[in-house]
């Protein structure tokens, strides 16, 4: 397997607890144990526990719909791992409320090679920016005000009127 | 499509960039936006930029017409990555009623930049508020008095492409490595 892409109909932000036990530990064994084809995770709207990930050595993209809460695992699965997979590619679209700090803490041990990188948080974008200055290659950043996304939601309620 | 609009409305709310704004009815600015949001001039290995700005038409709570954009700041970024050779700009154009009131003016920056190698500019408009395309005609008149910007397209170094989105960054990743072009969630 050299893609794992997890998504859920749903359109709002799920918790990993949320899907189904059997999923979750047939997910959660394969990746503690490690795969060493994985190249490229894809996740949707789901806090995903991203320590899973650290065992797969050789995940060089990383694409992520929204930050998820961290530290988390650390408990149940206590640090077993000090060299982490270092990404080539990382792309974080949305900043859950709270958790962009966590989250730039989690990526700055893993993008020390980092060559692409997409964002559209301009807090968690600049954190993840110190740490990659020597190798960036390609940037994408997603430019939203205040403002505007205020104007978003009245777009929407414009929308369900017509 | 709409609901997905509203759930990236409530994750954006964490964003502190200010937009430029303009008054339609004088043709001034109303208030300056941020200034150089992001500096790039440390990124020397920096090749491909691209940068995703909103343009926004809305009425003010004087009910006077204004434009709302970031495309300011994103030129202004864009002109601090001193290594870059390919630059897409990606201008989104929010409940526009006529293309001609799309200020461009802030592009022609990017004429005195010599550092570029290649631009493309895309733009397109979302969320409607009528069945308007923005063409290329159009485009073409708003930055025809610029002859840096004539003078980069007639060279072919710049190139516009209306109602088109810039190459996604999976696209991106996937064009430039061995791996195989694997699908995406919705």
């Amino acid at each position: 397997m050299e893609c794992l892409i997890l998504s859920t109909d749903l359109c709002f932000y799920s918790t990993w607890q949320e899907l189904p036990h059997s999923f979750r530990t047939a997910m959660e064994d394969c990746l503690r144990v490690g795969l060493p084809t994985l190249q490229e995770v894809q996740i949707g709207r789901l806090d995903f526990p991203l320590s899973l990930l650290d065992k797969n050595a050789n995940i060089n993209l990383l694409s992520l719909s929204v930050t998820p809460q961290i530290p988390e695992y650390l408990d149940k699965y206590p640090g077993t791992t000090t060299t982490y997979p270092q990404l080539k590619s990382l792309s974080v679209q949305r900043n859950k409320y709270g958790s962009y700090r966590p989250f730039s803490d989690w990526a700055s041990q893993r993008i020390g090679n980092l060559r692409s990188l997409e964002f559209n948080c301009v807090e968690t974008g600049l954190d993840l920016l110190k740490g990659c200055s020597d190798t960036l290659e390609y940037l994408h950043i997603h430019f939203w005000s205040l403002r505007s996304t205020c104007e978003f939601s009245s777009c929407f309620r414009n929308l369900v009127w017509f | 499509m709409s609901f997905h609009l509203v759930f990236e409305t409530w994750y954006g709310s964490e964003l502190s960039l200010e937009a430029t704004r303009y008054d339609l009815g004088i043709g001034e600015i109303q208030q300056h936006g941020s200034q150089t949001p992001i500096d790039l001039s440390c990124f020397r290995h920096l090749q491909c930029l691209t940068i995703r700005a909103t343009t926004c038409f809305e009425k003010d709570i004087h009910n006077r017409d204004i434009c709302a954009t970031l495309l300011p700041a994103a030129i202004e970024t864009a002109k601090t990555a001193s290594s870059l050779q390919h630059l897409n700009i990606e201008i989104r154009v929010i409940q526009f009623t006529d293309a001609g009131n799309v200020d461009l003016s802030p592009l022609t920056d990017l004429a005195a930049s010599s550092s570029f190698h290649h631009i493309d500019i895309f733009i397109l408009s979302v969320l409607k508020a009528h069945a308007i395309t923005i063409l290329l005609s159009t485009i073409l008149s708003l930055v025809a008095d610029n002859e840096g910007l004539m003078k980069l397209i007639d060279q072919g170094m710049l190139v516009i492409h209306p109602e088109e989105m810039a190459p996604t960054f999976l696209d991106t990743v996937h064009s430039r490595s061995t791996l195989v072009r694997h699908p995406t969630f919705p």
